[in-house]
């Protein structure tokens, strides 16, 4: 023990590690900071000013003082009672859960299948996919109206199940395809010497390893289709049958804004998507990246 | 040998066997070989058919629908009749339509650098912007996470909601940019901003498109330079390159495949502006080409809005061959 400790010194050792250097003060640091949180808070203003207006008193909407007076609570209640806001949410549920479901329905097995088989016209599926993400919705407009004027679909939720759907179908087939693709098809092929058919493999070995990229996708669907405008705004032309987005709108009226119950929906509109993003947060990043660069 | 001719029946049989599991496929259909083939195609069928089936309906469709109709007069009743390149021709020599297109190929042209510029920085001085550390060639700046998720977050907002927020902001009597502006005693610099301006009205479009766009390739680009080695840096500094030559000579030829790709999507978001334009900029004081078409679309002139459309749809691919074209240049592998 002892001629064990006293050997210890000799070995030959790192050169004895210096005190950190004491920081300079550089001024340069301290502008850089600052400019830094000038510019995180040009980017959170707008969202502080939703929720100060949201509870500004009706009386108070002209004022220049940055705070109102007292904050009314009521703002919330009142729009829930006087406007088609509970009917849009409705609608908004709805037209989000059925799309989100669909898009996973039928991108799954779509992303699988082009993950693991070298098919014929592969590359031509992925590029469709891809060529159909850059069409805007705006251009296609008159076609989708015309699409569903014939269909006799116009103010049905369907309609907006439907077209959400296949707005979002080609990013989450991009961002699974990738997932999927990552993990090692050997897995599979072990799961099948064990007995397992092609299916049992798929569900009970891949999917749960690609749970993350499907957790992604699905969120990511449904936030895209809880916030879609456009089409809402032109295949919906009911006040009670619109989605939230639309219904926000409305309350610009053409001389008067009412801007508290305006923010107080919007406040409403926008939680959800808080909650939900904050369970993505750490998923985006690997998402983009799996769909993107390489 | 031939093959015994099928009755119709049969030949109805085989084709639903394409998508019947074969525990329900009559044994007369199952033992015949050219089942086989067609054993050999039911994944497909299954797998890809339904989403190739959902696109040819919602995208495709609606897209040939739109070249079709852009030949029409139709008003959204029950006749449409083929006017050849008439809607074509009236847009020629619309002087509303060239007006909004020019305001539009602003956007195009002006959004996407700006954007992208400010993307690329902040993704720098995220992943790279910090003070050298011992044992390591690069470091973001403190707080990193926190920045994205701040830049990111409009990204989650509905354009719609962004646009009401914005208009607050600017609204000339109460808003919170002339509400700074003179409480920092500047009432000099107040401004009626979306008022009818054209040049003001433009300058907050851009703003506001940049405002909420920039995050996603915030994280876009910082997860491209995340994914380069750092080595690299590493070498660049042991050459004794400063910080803005590692970034040109470095980062920005490593990562420019996906400032590409992002140089397209943004000019299509930019070229669009639908929502923002729409909803937060007044009538008189600018109109891009979307909102032109929307408000053909409200007038019931419905052939000549899906014209607008093909134009626009026109114009996007070209502005991504463009693109795609121009910033070509070796790929690196690294």
């Amino acid at each position: 023990m002892t001629t064990a400790t006293a050997t210890k010194p000799e070995t030959p050792s790192r050169p004895r590690r210096l005190p950190p250097p004491k920081r300079k003060f550089r001024p340069r640091t301290l502008v850089v900071a600052a400019c830094a949180w000038l510019l995180a808070a040009v980017f959170l203003a707008p969202y502080l000013e939703m929720i100060v207006t949201a509870l500004r008193p009706s009386d108070e909407l002209r004022d220049r003082t940055y705070l109102p007076s007292d904050f009314e609570w009521m703002n919330f209640i009142d729009v829930w009672k006087e406007s088609a806001l509970a009917d849009n949410l409705r609608v908004t549920l709805l037209v989000a859960g059925g799309a989100t479901l669909l898009v996973l329905l039928v991108s799954l097995p779509a992303a699988y299948y082009t993950a693991r088989m070298k098919y014929r016209g592969r590359k031509a599926f992925l590029l469709l996919v891809l060529v159909t993400q850059m069409f805007q919705p705006t251009a296609l407009l008159v076609g989708l109206y015309r699409q569903f004027h014939q269909l006799d679909m116009l103010n049905s939720v369907w309609t907006l199940i439907l077209t959400n759907a296949a707005f979002n179908l080609a990013f989450a087939v991009w961002i699974l395809t990738a997932y999927i693709g990552s993990i090692p098809a050997q897995l599979e092929e072990a799961a099948m010497v064990d007995g397992l058919n092609r299916f049992g493999a798929m569900t009970r070995v891949t999917l749960p390893l690609a749970l993350p990229g499907v957790v992604t996708a699905v969120i990511f669907t449904f936030i895209t289709s809880w916030n879609e405008f456009v089409m809402g705004l032109t295949l919906m032309t009911e006040a009670d049958k619109q989605p939230l987005t639309v219904g926000i709108n409305n309350f610009i009226g053409n001389y008067t804004v009412q801007w508290n119950y305006l923010f107080a929906a919007s406040v409403v509109a926008i939680i959800p998507v808080i909650i939900l993003f904050a369970f993505i947060e750490r998923h985006v990043v690997s998402g983009l990246t799996a769909g993107s660069v390489k | 040998m031939r093959w015994r001719r099928l009755s119709l029946g049969e030949q109805l049989q085989f084709v639903a066997s394409v998508l019947v599991p074969p525990r329900f496929t009559p044994e007369r259909v199952r033992y015949d070989r050219r089942y086989r083939t067609i054993d050999k195609y039911r994944f497909v069928a299954w797998f890809l058919l339904l989403p190739l089936v959902f696109y040819a309906i919602f995208v495709i469709s609606p897209f040939l629908q739109a070249i079709w109709y852009s030949f029409t007069d139709w008003t959204g009743g029950a006749t449409a009749n083929f006017v050849g390149l008439d809607n074509y021709t009236k847009l020629w020599s619309d002087e509303k339509f060239w007006d909004s297109l020019v305001t539009s190929l602003t956007l195009l042209v002006i959004a996407p650098v700006v954007t992208l510029a400010l993307g690329i920085f902040f993704a720098y001085m995220i992943t790279a912007g910090g003070r050298h550390r011992r044992n390591q060639a690069i470091s973001g700046v403190v707080g990193s996470s926190f920045y994205k998720v701040v830049y990111f977050f409009p990204q989650v907002l509905s354009i719609a909601i962004i646009a009401v927020i914005w208009q607050r902001v600017f609204s000339s009597r109460s808003g919170l940019l002339n509400g700074v502006l003179g409480g920092v005693g500047l009432e000099g610099a107040e401004q009626s901003w979306l008022g009818g301006d054209y040049k003001l009205a433009l300058g907050a479009t851009l703003v506001v498109l940049s405002w909420s766009f920039v995050g996603f390739y915030v994280v876009l680009f910082s997860a491209a330079m995340g994914a380069i080695p750092n080595d690299i840096y590493e070498a660049a500094l042991l050459d004794g390159a400063g910080r803005a030559t590692t970034f040109f000579k470095v980062t920005l030829p490593l990562i420019w495949d996906t400032v590409r790709t992002g140089w397209i999507y943004m000019g299509i978001q930019a070229l669009d502006a639908f929502a923002v334009t729409l909803i937060m900029v007044p009538k008189h004081a600018l109109k891009v080409t979307p909102v032109y078409l929307y408000n053909k679309f409200q007038e019931g002139q419905l052939g000549y809005a899906t014209a607008i459309g093909v134009v626009l749809l026109v114009l996007s691919m070209v502005f991504s061959l463009l693109v795609m074209r121009v910033g070509r240049r070796e790929r690196i592998e690294y």
